[in-house]
């Protein structure tokens, strides 16, 4: 049984996701507004009301690496004093389960 | 059959009121009422979308509590303050200088901010705009502060440096210096100039996590958060819950690790959705907030805003029916 579903959607702040969410459900944002879900109906149905549209893993971590991809172009290109206050993003892998 | 003794290493306590404070699982006689009683959570601690920056940011300084909190500079715009009504942020007046790696203590309406690097400028905030005050004794970033805008205390600083100082409202004061200096996390943590916390956050110094505690006259270790981050975003107070939130625990990575401090040990609270690092933090232990900051995506900053409600945990009362 798949544990996660996979989605891109805009956070548009207060009460995009709210604390009944977080227990009903799996969530975490990951570069380029993707969010895991916790794969349950309560889940989908958030993923809905948000808008979102939904991505296979595959589909999702394209985005991601997209993201820390340009991430890291954009942070290798900052002088020495900047690059030591920000981390040099790092590879995300999304949960697959 | 299992004694609570045995279970909890306590003797159920003969009290003659329910205690004003009380943690899961814990169990007393009210001798008043004539019944056993007993503590439970009820509702689990979580974070929850606040409204989003009007620009995202890292690296400014932040106080107040959930529903009237400040993010002021940091990262571009330069100088920029914005209010938080526990709804949504709105623009107030910027800084008169922009600074990076700075901190304070107080409220949405009456703060003080100090520290950085190379600077000593000072600056206080009364609700609408900013003055320059009296500098600060050291050049320092990444200092820790508690208090308000009146009796503040600010300590230690990376480099590292250890120093202490009260602010009375017009002058610092020189106090004890700090065990072990080095960088502070973002956002008050304590409860006031005589009740801070210093969670150390100097990175790739093996001074991670350390934990000293100020009770107006020194400083004393304590425990070591577990997740040892750098740039987390701190809020609460020492006698009831502190939390500290997200932070680079990576030279790569930022965390949605969330820890909770009860005031000598640190022990793992739910997690952001969503990681960062040198973001603010406001509010308590049980009603907090984190905001900004950075993260792995371009552009690498973030105008997202959290919102923690601790665990709510309730007395009942034990029947055997």
């Amino acid at each position: 049984m798949e544990l996660f579903m996979y989605g891109t959607a805009v956070n548009t702040g207060k009460g995009f996701f709210t604390h009944e969410d977080r227990q009903d459900f799996y969530l975490a944002g990951h570069p380029g507004n993707v969010w895991v879900i916790g794969k349950n109906e309560k889940g989908a149905l958030w993923l809905a009301a948000k808008n979102g549209v939904t991505k296979t893993h595959a589909e999702a971590q394209a985005i991601v690496d997209a993201e820390v991809t340009a991430g890291q172009t954009a942070w290798d290109a900052l002088s020495d004093e900047e690059k030591a206050i920000s981390n040099r993003p790092g590879p995300i892998t999304l949960p697959y389960a | 059959m299992a004694s609570y003794n045995t279970i909890r290493g306590l003797r159920v306590k003969y009290l003659s009121a329910d205690p004003a404070t009380s943690e899961s699982g814990q169990v007393w006689y009210n001798s008043t009422t004539g019944s056993l009683r007993a503590a439970g959570i009820i509702g689990l601690a979580s974070w929850s979308a606040g409204g989003n920056l009007g620009s995202a940011r890292t690296n400014g300084c932040s106080g107040g509590t959930q529903t009237a909190a400040l993010y002021a500079g940091g990262g571009s715009p330069g100088g920029a303050t914005e209010l938080y009504n526990g709804t949504a942020w709105t623009g107030s007046g910027a800084m008169n200088t922009n600074r990076f790696g700075h901190r304070g203590a107080g409220t949405q309406t009456s703060y003080i901010m100090a520290g950085n690097d190379p600077s000593t400028a000072a600056e206080s905030f009364n609700g609408s705009a900013w003055s320059n005050e009296t500098a600060y004794p050291t050049s320092v970033s990444g200092i820790g502060a508690a208090g308000t805008d009146a009796a503040a205390v600010f300590f230690a600083g990376g480099t590292p440096i250890t120093s202490t100082f009260y602010w009375n409202g017009s002058a610092w004061s020189d106090q004890s210096a700090a065990n072990q200096g080095g960088a502070a996390n973002n956002g008050p943590l304590g409860a006031g100039q005589s009740d801070a916390v210093f969670l150390s956050a100097t990175e790739l110094t093996g001074l991670q996590g350390r934990t000293q505690i100020w009770d107006d006259s020194s400083w004393t270790n304590s425990g070591t958060a577990s997740t040892q981050g750098d740039g987390r975003s701190n809020m609460g107070t020492v006698g009831t819950s502190c939390v500290s939130a997200g932070g680079r625990t990576s030279p790569t990575g930022y965390s949605v690790a969330c820890e909770s401090f009860n005031g000598s040990t640190w022990s793992t609270t739910a997690s952001l959705a969503a990681p960062k690092a040198a973001g603010g933090g406001a509010g308590t232990g049980s009603a907090g907030l984190a905001f900004g900051g950075n993260s792995s995506g371009s552009p690498d900053v973030t105008a997202a805003t959290e919102e923690f409600t601790g665990a709510v945990v309730s007395t009942q009362t034990v029947t055997t029916s």
